[in-house]
């Protein structure tokens, strides 16, 4: 188990490198002087351009400019951003809320999900299976953005039931409304999962075992059938956890959240490439640790994956 | 344009006789499936009439999207504009029409690169296996690791357009992120796929028989691990279109004067408190587009798996 | 039968019994012209016709039949596992200790499965729950019927796993399903079903999915606990060569009939309707060698269409007008013999 969890943190590490490469050669090739626009409307002064690029190694090549950055990066260093703070502390003020956001997007996908997965699975073809099919369907068709800012102004605006921004406090209840807009895709598709793998598991042998020990329905289903179901949605949830932390940056701006979505989005309107980088990569590296712990996850719901 | 009527083609003109007459084929039972469900005529219906919108809006409104009534700004659906208008004084119907097309283009040519890309190295992978396996996976997750819509709005923040950047050029930047950072899962599903094919017998025999790489690849591998690839890069066009209006929405996808959904969106939804009816119709035009890749995508699965039946 | 086993079967017919009815000692279960048919969109398919048979304590009996012959349904009707729908019972009754088992309340028919009838499947990696220790589900009957505490559920469930030869039961009793042997698995199937000692064991191909010197072992495991526990033990097979150590009775069924019913020596040597002799003729036998095997020509009935008069008529040579008009009865050919056939004697003496 050790050596398999050792194995994997080995393997990420081409693939961080790779990635956060990739990032820091896209961001790092944003067109414009990175220093237009510090020194008000006049342009800076020769001296102060020359030590800004000293100091985030401008004159550098791309590959050189990255391997000093990773250098830091290994120290827990993130770089400081244009305006002179360190992306580090910028990302400790602001990581807590997009975490707690994520958290509860998750938490809604699975329960919410789970339960409307399960009630459809074992009523196929019923009512409240077709409810739950057409009601995800459409979640899924329509863009998160427009949930979002829909809710917003109904549920915000007009009716009042929640808070329509978030504070930079970001209590649970402010955070209510935009983490089922976060998750609401996920919800849709979790429910789906769900219920496509009870349905299949319904129908199969070890359940009618599980029939003829004399198990009561709601023990069949609840634990032998629930627990093979799970496994498939909960290697969904975690895969998602990436497409969470994308869909952080429309919901965070729609909701005016001050969290690693917003920083990010500001960060590249204002050209701030040392932000982008270090945001970026944290999510990435969060990502795939997310990844490792799914897998190490689902070899314990399922016996048959063997991590030795 | 093609490229949609040959990805709409490929399913819903598979004939029913495509295998030997007598013994049915996998293909040929799934078509008779596919013929009897309903949600499958639908999203077929809906694909061709979208995609007809884009090649020729014309056939649908003779009113020109550009052409703003200031003084009727943000009027509701009356006769003169049968969807109302919007914040400029546009039609909203003939916005919506023409929307399609930016929609669709992004949509199909995302998924036709993304089957290329992920389909040569699933194949790559999956067949020759050992070090090019190896290769090929990691940078699989590498451009995994990347989330599809982080990476689009970090690309698009990066190579912003501006107002005289042509519609085309911008479409295809779209394309290409969209690409770049889509293709990993259908790599991944090709993967599995041709290693579940390569053991069978007649892939094994035409080995032995010496036929070269890329004829039994061609001839073989191909034909039997194309389709689960083909139903998800059905899926993810729909996924691909929302996540192209996203990235409008957020002000680095197709900027106006361009005329799209994701752009009549995002201006709707600064309007959205005094006049939420016109969020509505570019909103449903683009969910449906979306549901009807999906659909179709998902009656395609479930024509081709026999558990479902 | 002894003493201690008619006690224990009064004891039984008084713990379910109703009260107006007092069982014959030692009988457990009483089929009786039980009718099943699966309603589906292509139309209603008969599998079982009117079957009726009883089961004494100690006993074993057969049945025997081709798939598609209804007698892996009857098993699952005794068992209460059909899936309703599509499956319906339109006529007939299950008596467990008198008692009929299709008319009792669901929550009364649940406690039965498991104490009182219980049933070994035929594929016991797919039957076995793959997440889930094989010592948890063992010790599930126990936890759920008893109520008993985890570790002295564990402690039974080891116990059980001892009882069914599996070695190092201590240890394994953590190991999940598919890191047994096929043989060692139906081992854990077997310990689960006789975990609660239920009167009656229903095994459904226990052996089918094994290899041929496990099946011996996996029979003369259930032979022995039979007789230990004196259980009524149903045997459900289309392999004639596996039962013919074990059963005390058989049942041959063809398209959801019982076709023919004796005591299983008398079987053997002298069949009594043409299609058990078909399926003797086509096993093949060490003193007749060299002779061609005889297999049974056509193919078994479609169970929506099943041929008027004697289902059999269309793959029987005996065959005459009679059987494609009249359906003949089970009827006593002979005492203990019976056959549904017109021409029974013929293919008895012939």
């Amino acid at each position: 188990m050790y050596k398999y969890i050792l194995r994997r943190l080995i393997q990420m590490v081409p693939v961080l490198l790779g990635a956060t490469f990739i990032i820091f050669a896209m961001v790092f090739a944003l067109p414009g002087d990175p220093t237009a626009g510090m020194c008000g409307d006049r342009p800076c002064s020769p001296a102060f351009v020359a030590q800004f690029r000293t100091e985030h190694n401008l004159n550098d090549p791309l590959p050189t400019r990255y391997a000093k950055y990773m250098v830091n990066l290994s120290h827990g260093d993130l770089g400081t951003n244009f305006r002179g703070v360190k992306v580090a502390e910028d990302l400790k003020q602001r990581y807590p809320t997009t975490a707690k956001l994520a958290a509860m997007a998750i938490v809604f996908e699975t329960v919410i999900g789970l339960i409307a997965g399960v009630l459809a699975g074992i009523r196929k073809g019923k009512f409240i299976d077709n409810l739950v099919l057409v009601s995800t369907l459409l979640v899924i068709a329509i863009p998160v953005f427009v949930i979002g800012a829909t809710m917003q102004y109904y549920l915000g605006v007009k009716w009042k039931l929640f808070p329509v921004t978030v504070s930079s406090g970001a209590t649970f209840y402010e955070l209510l409304m935009p983490a089922f807009v976060l998750g609401s895709a996920s919800i849709a598709y979790a429910a789906r999962l769900t219920r496509t793998n009870l349905v299949e598991n319904l129908r199969a042998d070890y359940l009618r075992t599980a029939v003829a020990k004399g198990l009561t329905r709601r023990r069949a289903i609840g634990v032998h059938a629930l627990r093979n179901s799970l496994i498939p949605v909960v290697t969904y949830v975690g895969a998602d956890f990436g497409g969470l932390l994308g869909g952080a940056i429309v919901t965070e701006r729609i909701f005016n959240i001050q969290g690693v979505g917003g920083y990010t989005f500001t960060s590249l309107h204002n050209r701030d490439g040392v932000a982008v980088v270090g945001t970026v990569t944290i999510l990435v590296l969060v990502f795939l640790l997310a990844n490792l712990l799914v897998d190490l996850l689902y070899g314990v719901l399922d016996p048959r994956i063997s991590h030795d | 344009m093609t490229e949609a009527t040959i990805v709409v083609g490929a399913e819903t003109t598979a004939p029913p006789g495509a295998g030997p007459e007598g013994a049915r084929s996998l293909a040929s039972d799934a078509w008779r499936s596919l013929k009897k469900n309903p949600i499958f005529w639908v999203s077929t219906a809906l694909i061709v009439l979208f995609v007809l919108m884009a090649i020729w809006p014309s056939l649908f409104t003779n009113v020109d999207p550009n052409a703003a009534v200031l003084k009727e700004a943000r009027a509701r659906p009356s006769s003169s504009a049968w969807f109302g208008r919007d914040i400029q004084g546009y039609d909203i119907y003939s916005r919506t029409i023409y929307g399609a097309r930016a929609s669709i283009l992004v949509g199909v040519f995302t998924s036709v690169a993304t089957v290329i890309i992920g389909g040569v190295m699933g194949v790559l992978a999956g067949y020759y296996g050992g070090w090019i396996d190896s290769l090929v996976s990691r940078v699989t997750d590498i451009f995994f690791a990347i989330p599809l819509l982080l990476g689009g709005i970090l690309f698009m923040a990066t190579f912003p357009n501006d107002v005289n950047s042509p519609y085309l050029l911008v479409v295809g930047k779209v394309v290409l992120v969209l690409a770049i950072f889509g293709w990993p899962s259908l790599a991944r599903l090709m993967r599995s796929s041709v290693l579940q094919v390569k053991p069978n017998d007649y892939v094994q025999a035409a080995r032995a028989l010496g036929a070269s790489p890329w004829r039994i690849i061609r001839a073989h591998v191909l034909p039997n691990a194309v389709a689960p690839m083909i139903v998800v890069a059905t899926i993810n066009l729909g996924v691909f279109i929302a996540v192209e209006a996203t990235l409008s929405f957020l002000g680095i996808g197709l900027t106006p004067p361009a005329v799209s959904w994701g752009v009549a969106i995002s201006d709707a939804i600064v309007a959205l408190r005094t006049t939420p009816h016109i969020l509505l119709f570019p909103s449903l035009f683009l969910s449906l587009t979306v549901l009807a890749f999906i659909m179709l995508g998902d009656a395609v699965r479930d024509a081709f798996d026999p558990k479902s039946r | 039968m002894t003493t201690t086993t008619d006690s224990r079967a009064a004891e039984r017919a008084q713990r379910t019994a109703d009260s107006r009815y007092i069982p014959q000692a030692g009988l457990l279960l009483e089929v009786d012209d039980l009718h099943v048919e699966f309603r589906t969109a292509d139309g209603v398919a008969k599998a079982i016709n009117g079957v009726s048979f009883n089961l004494n304590q100690g006993e074993t009996l057969a049945i025997l039949g081709e798939s598609g012959s209804g007698k892996s349904v009857t098993a699952q009707a005794i068992m209460g596992i059909l899936d309703m729908p599509p499956a319906v019972i339109p006529k007939g009754q299950i008596r467990y200790c008198g008692q009929d088992l299709l008319t009792m309340p669901d929550d009364q028919r649940r406690r039965t499965r498991g104490p009182e009838v219980s049933m070994v499947f035929q594929d016991a990696l797919s039957s076995l729950n793959p997440v889930f220790p094989v010592g948890w589900q063992i010790a599930e009957m126990f936890r759920v019927h008893r109520r008993m505490n985890k570790s002295d559920a564990m402690e039974r469930a080891v116990r059980l796993m001892q009882r069914v030869q599996i070695p190092a039961a201590k240890e394994r009793v953590k190991a999940y399903p598919h890191q047994f042997s096929g043989g060692m698995r139906q081992r854990i199937m077997i310990a689960m079903a006789i975990a609660l000692d239920p009167a009656v064991l229903i095994a459904d191909e226990p052996t089918t999915a094994l290899d041929v010197t496990v099946q011996a072992q996996i029979m003369a495991l259930l032979q022995e606990l039979q007789e230990e526990r004196q259980m009524g033990l149903i045997l459900i097979t289309h392999d004639l060569g596996v039962v013919a150590d074990v059963a005390d009775k058989i049942a041959v069924m063809y398209a959801g009939r019982i076709v023919e019913r004796a005591d299983v020596y008398e079987l053997y040597r002298q069949p009594a309707h043409p299609y058990t002799k078909g399926l003797l003729e086509s096993i093949p036998r060490l003193d007749q060698k060299g002779q061609q095997l005889a297999a049974i020509g056509g193919l078994p009935p479609n169970l929506m269409r099943i041929p008027p008069g004697c289902a059999f008529h269309p793959r029987c040579k005996y065959a005459q007008d009679v059987c494609r008009e009249d359906r003949p009865p089970l009827r006593e050919v002979v005492p203990g013999r019976e056959s549904a056939c017109h021409f029974a004697e013929e293919v008895l003496h012939g």
